[in-house]
């Protein structure tokens, strides 16, 4: 199903969604900026601080079969349950993002 | 009586509730971007996954002002494991139409929290490029 999550950033995986299965929907990011976010990504020579305060978003695909608690939640627990296996994504710490 | 051994033997694993898997990015005309996660699978608890086929290209689509890397790449990360690149095209080239591809087939089986993803960035100046990254697999009862 396609949803719109937010970018997130980490040093691991540079620009990314937090889930462990996704797949970008081409030149869906949002909010087109000059100079920082284009329809593609993140540019180039973009601040990333600055590109984070903007909450830049994207459209995705993501599995059916993802546990949902209402239609904007995913549900954290099955996740976490879902993924037990994996470093991060098995953590209590680790939320979904909102979808939005 | 009569005792009868009986043979039971476990299905294969392409019938042990298989399913399709794939993701991707392709796009055309993308200007200079960071480096971005375009997607990522990661194996669910009790399943494994056969990689079958995967694929990565850069072309260069309009020259550059000031020429950085143009990549996409895949990662391979397995469950608590450091990740590897077993897929990487890399084009250097301002010449248009420069390109750079890289594939593989039916060779990586993947565990339960094994994660593998595809990646995107071109740190030029001006310019656009074309990038391709994409998996297609199986995923089954472990």
């Amino acid at each position: 199903m396609r949803k719109r999550l937010p970018l997130s950033h980490d040093a691991d995986r540079s620009w990314h969604v937090d889930l462990p299965t996704y797949s970008m929907i081409p030149g869906t990011c949002l909010p087109i900026t000059l100079g920082l976010i284009d329809k593609n990504g993140i540019l180039a020579l973009a601040d990333t601080a600055a590109a984070l305060a903007l909450n830049p978003s994207v459209e995705c695909d993501i599995p059916d079969d993802t546990p949902m608690t209402d239609p904007a939640t995913i549900d954290a627990a099955k996740m976490r349950e879902r993924y037990r296996e994996h470093p991060r994504f098995k953590r209590p710490d680790w939320t979904p993002p909102k979808i939005l | 009586m009569r005792l009868q051994h009986v043979l039971v033997t476990r299905p294969d694993w392409f019938d042990r509730n298989p399913t399709a898997q794939s993701g991707g990015y392709v796009a055309s005309s993308v200007a200079p971007h960071a480096l971005t996660q375009r997607w990522t699978y990661t194996v669910a608890t009790g399943k494994k996954a056969i990689l079958q086929t995967a694929i990565c290209i850069v072309q260069r689509d309009s020259v550059a002002s000031v020429l950085g890397a143009q990549s996409s790449y895949m990662r391979y990360i397995p469950s608590g494991g450091s990740a590897v690149r077993p897929l990487y095209a890399y084009n250097t080239s301002n010449t248009l139409s420069a390109a750079q591809s890289n594939n593989i087939g039916a060779t990586m089986a993947l565990l339960a929290g094994d994660q593998i993803d595809g990646s995107t960035l071109d740190d030029s100046t001006g310019g656009t490029g074309f990038y391709l990254t994409s998996f297609q697999g199986i995923q089954f009862d472990a």
